[in-house]
């Protein structure tokens, strides 16, 4: 079993769809344009989405800025949804493409799912040019010494947040420098609140996060260790002089 | 007016009393707490009235507050 297999998604609850609008995270396509935006991705750029869910940023990508853009997910009923696009079926750790040969990689929500990160970050490394761009926005804990542990028990992506210390570390040991680290955590909060007026409780919403059920202590863990949302944008170095 | 069984207020047609016309169904921006979030709600096509019933406003909105002031 790869890492990419563990706990991804592997079919998109409809109830989330009409929430999330198709991208299936905090924020939807803001923080994909902001990104795109920053990296100056210009027509013609290869750029992998991994994780491409319902293809939003693929679409984005390949119509508004005219990038070489592909897709690639796990799940072959994921990648059903994307018809028409090119996408490709593979583990985020193990990319079938060759050596330096994309300019940017979009990973949305996707890290919190992996069980080993660095892994994967190593292998963006590989495929990446030189100077060539790395977009993360996931959930990570804004205060990962609280009761962060229990959240593992859950199966949810909060379970998978990172610390924002670590996960700057791994980036930069992989042979990332992170140029810009934004905190978007009001998109966070906005998705919860959108989510509660949908399905029309707070109660309801826990259920859909912990289908098997959460404990007072567990739902006091995860307010503790605050769960945010952030935009990490970083740049392959440069070759070691 | 309160109709505990049966017909639902989102399940009526609405009219704008000043400009006659029927509410429809349309995206209004939510304030709360620094928070925006978008939702669907009748609203007068014309004047821009938004309709929030009872139900609603001790439902759901009541409860996406207290999910806002939880964060
Ligand atoms: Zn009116």
């Amino acid at each position: 079993m790869t890492a990419f297999t563990a706990r991804a998604l592997s079919h998109v609850p409809h109830v989330l769809r009409g929430i999330t609008g198709n991208t299936l995270r905090p924020g939807g396509l803001a923080l994909t344009e902001r990104a795109a935006d920053w990296c100056a991705f210009q027509p013609g750029a290869r750029v992998l989405d991994i994780g491409c869910g319902l293809g939003a940023t693929l679409m984005y990508l390949r119509d508004i800025r005219g990038c070489r853009a592909c897709g690639l997910a796990i799940s072959a009923q994921m990648l059903s949804e994307c018809r028409g696009m090119p996408v490709l079926q593979a583990a985020g750790d193990i990319l079938p493409f060759y050596d330096k040969c994309l300019d940017g990689i979009f990973c949305e929500c996707v890290v919190s799912l992996l069980v080993e990160p660095p892994k994967a970050f190593r292998e963006f490394c590989r495929v990446l040019r030189p100077a060539g761009w790395l977009v993360l926005t996931d959930v990570y804990l804004r205060n990962p010494q609280s009761g962060a542990g229990d959240l593992a028990a859950s199966a949810t992506c909060l379970s998978g947040a990172s610390d924002n210390t670590e996960l700057m570390k791994h980036l930069n040991d992989c042979g990332f420098d992170v140029i810009l680290w934004e905190d978007h955590s009001r998109y966070l909060t906005e998705l919860a609140a959108r989510m509660v007026w949908t399905l029309g409780s707070r109660e309801l919403l826990m259920q859909l996060l912990f289908p098997g059920g959460c404990s007072a202590e567990n739902k006091q863990n995860m307010q503790g260790a605050s769960p945010g949302y952030g935009l990490w944008i970083a740049r392959l170095k440069g070759p070691k002089r | 007016m309160m109709n505990p069984k049966g017909t639902q207020p989102e399940d009526l047609v609405w009219e704008c009393q000043a400009c006659h016309v029927n509410l429809v169904e349309g995206p209004v921006t939510l304030m709360y707490m620094g928070n925006r979030i978008t939702v669907d709600l009748p609203q007068c096509p014309r004047c821009g009235f938004v309709l929030v019933s009872e139900a609603v406003a001790l439902g759901k909105m009541a409860e996406v507050e207290q999910a806002l002031e939880d964060k």
